[in-house]
């Protein structure tokens, strides 16, 4: 379990470090409405500065998110099975997880590798390479929540196969 | 694959994982996955990435998060306690009087935060145990409760609002504005509704001892200063967005700003508070932005799959007046509210219900409107009423889920006739859009 809880702990000090890009949001926006209205000059780089910082958080959050598997659920039906159906279930829906994730990975690594070659840029009148580094962003980050989640179909595993140890009439 | 079997296999399908227990984000997201490859093979995958990665890239989704942080830091300061207070010995001698208060102090929360979770586990922390300390009737504490912690969603600013604005492409100002006299009719309505169970029953909402009522008004207008600031907060970011002074996004970020600046006035600010609220908001965002990234990957080749003109055939085959048609889409959003969460439901039915009734002659402001209050209902009913899991976590032990769900049908009963009256009358929510210009 040692490698989960490592994995664990790097996202959270990750995502931690990350939503202090909120409180940079919150300080280029106010430095913007100052200019645009006492000085009299709006930027040009807060718009999309605050995109990229944003977007950043909402990559980030959903490893940040995984790593409690704590996405949200409805548990209604999960709740009124039996405990021996839930171990199955619960692999279940971690082995789909891991199918969607595999798939997310290699279509946001395609985008991401694209991006990254091209060295893509905003387009704009500042230009700076934002696609780039979200898309690669986004392609880590999946591959991150891909590997959390194959951790969760171990654990899941394991579970059953103690269930199974501690009562082999299952 | 006809478009039927596909728009049958996929509803199937997400119906299917959700009772399963696979979080939503992955449900949609891996239907999304599995029907791209299906239709259109590997190539199509990059198709799924870069829709998600268009919809991150969104100016005014910036403002998602910015209104979670000031949500957030309200709710760990002392201001919701305060107001509550503020408001409590105001009740005087009315029967019922406390629950309305609560109403009041909800409906004010909601203008502060506009997320419901919050709102209601420190209405639940507040005032029922007040409530059923004077001995209320629980049912009627409890719908309370739920019914104004949700107005959260409705009351502006609304997170629901602003992925809606952004999901149909209307501004997010106009939403925020034509929600502000339903809402408040809904809150009045719950109010009324209280009033008269309380005029007829005494004893479903008996008075504080007159030890706790006794307070002299000056004592009483010196609880309302510790909320001046809090008001304050509310009526600039609204006014901002109002009058057109700045985006929504930047109004959020002022907003935070400004409980910033309350919170230190009220001696209340620390690191830890800050630290707290800006994790809360990353864990928030998380959940909702991976929500509408798998729900824009399942619409996205749902669209490319022909579903939108497949179910305006299917509508328009029903032979059913424009009326007829908008109260099917509610009642479809309702029973969807049943099983969904409302960003799911957001992005999935929008994009194909909104220019369909667009056709049909309707505002698609005034649409967002009904959207919202059906997300209300949402909230209450069961199996899936977010509203009832927040109270139970935080409602004294002897409170069972099924008295909670039990409570809410005279609230829910209102929501509809609410939701009836708006869409009987646009006006209701049109005419203040209109009157700002």
């Amino acid at each position: 379990m040692t490698e989960h809880t490592t994995v664990t702990r790097a996202v959270h000090a990750a995502g931690n470090v990350a939503s202090y890009l909120f409180l940079c949001i919150v300080a280029i926006s106010a430095f913007e409405v100052l200019m645009r209205y006492a000085v009299g000059q709006p930027t040009v780089w807060v718009h999309e500065l605050s995109i990229a910082f944003a977007a950043t958080c909402f990559v980030i959050g959903g490893p940040y998110v995984q790593a409690t598997r704590s996405h949200i659920t409805i548990s209604y039906a999960y709740d009124k099975m039996p405990p021996g159906l839930q171990v199955w279930a619960r692999l279940l829906c971690s082995l789909l997880t891991l199918a969607f994730l595999v798939f997310l990975t290699y279509a946001t690594t395609l985008q991401g590798w694209q991006a990254l070659q091209y060295g893509e840029t905003t387009g704009t009148a500042l230009n700076w390479p934002i696609p780039a580094y979200l898309k690669t962003l986004f392609a880590v980050c999946a591959a991150i929540m891909t590997a959390q989640t194959a951790m969760h179909v171990i654990e899941d595993a394991r579970r059953i196969a103690r269930r199974m140890v501690a009562d082999p009439g299952r | 694959m006809s478009i039927e079997w596909i728009t049958i296999l996929m509803f199937g399908g997400m119906i299917l994982l959700l009772l399963l227990g696979l979080p939503l984000a992955f449900v949609t997201g891996l239907i999304g996955v599995v029907f791209t490859l299906g239709l259109y093979g590997p190539a199509g995958l990059p198709l799924i990435a870069s829709r998600i990665y268009t919809f991150m890239n969104e100016y005014a989704l910036v403002a998602v998060p910015m209104f979670i942080l000031m949500a957030s830091i309200m709710e760990r300061c002392g201001v919701a306690k305060d107001l509550f207070s503020a408001m409590r010995v105001w009740a005087g001698g009315l029967p019922g009087g406390l629950a309305i208060q609560t109403m009041v102090v909800a409906t004010i929360m909601g203008a502060m935060t506009g997320i419901i979770g919050g709102e209601i586990v420190l209405l639940g922390l507040l005032a029922l145990p007040q409530m059923l300390r004077l001995g209320y009737d629980k049912k009627l504490a409890i719908g309370t409760i739920c019914a104004g912690g949700s107005l959260g969603t409705m009351i502006p600013p609304s997170i629901v609002l602003i992925i809606y604005g952004l999901t149909v492409n209307v501004s997010i100002g106009d939403l925020f504005i034509a929600n502000i006299v339903p809402a408040l009719m809904l809150s009045v309505v719950y109010m009324s509704y209280i009033f008269v169970r309380c005029q007829l029953n005494p004893k479903l909402g008996p008075v504080a001892p007159a030890e706790e009522r006794n307070i002299g008004t000056l004592a009483k207008l010196a609880l309302l200063r510790g909320l001046a600031l809090p008001l304050l907060v509310i009526s600039a970011v609204l006014g901002t967005i109002y009058f057109g002074i700045a985006s929504v996004t930047e109004a959020a970020a002022m907003g935070v700003v400004g409980t910033l600046i309350a919170s230190a006035v009220r001696r209340e600010l620390s690191w830890a508070i800050v630290r707290d609220s800006i994790r809360q908001t990353m864990q928030t965002c998380g959940m909702l932005l991976w929500l509408s990234f798998g729900a824009t990957a399942m619409i996205g080749v749902y669209n490319l799959a022909g579903g939108p003109t497949f179910i305006r055939e299917l509508f328009a085959g029903l032979d059913l007046p424009a009326l007829g048609i908008i109260f099917l889409m509610m009642a479809i959003l309702f029973a969807l509210g049943c099983i969904m969460d409302w960003v799911g439901i957001c992005l999935l039915t929008m994009p194909i219900f909104v220019p369909i009734a667009r056709d049909l002659g309707y505002d698609p402001v005034w649409f967002g409107v009904l959207f919202c209050l059906n997300m209300q209902l949402s909230y209450l009913t069961p199996p899936f009423g977010p509203a009832a899991f927040y109270l139970k976590g935080v409602a004294p032990p002897e409170v069972s889920l099924n008295d909670i769900f039990s409570a809410m049908w005279p609230f829910l009963i209102l929501q509809a006739s609410v939701l009836s009256m708006v869409v009987l009358f646009p006006q209701v929510a049109l005419w203040l859009p209109r009157l700002g210009g």
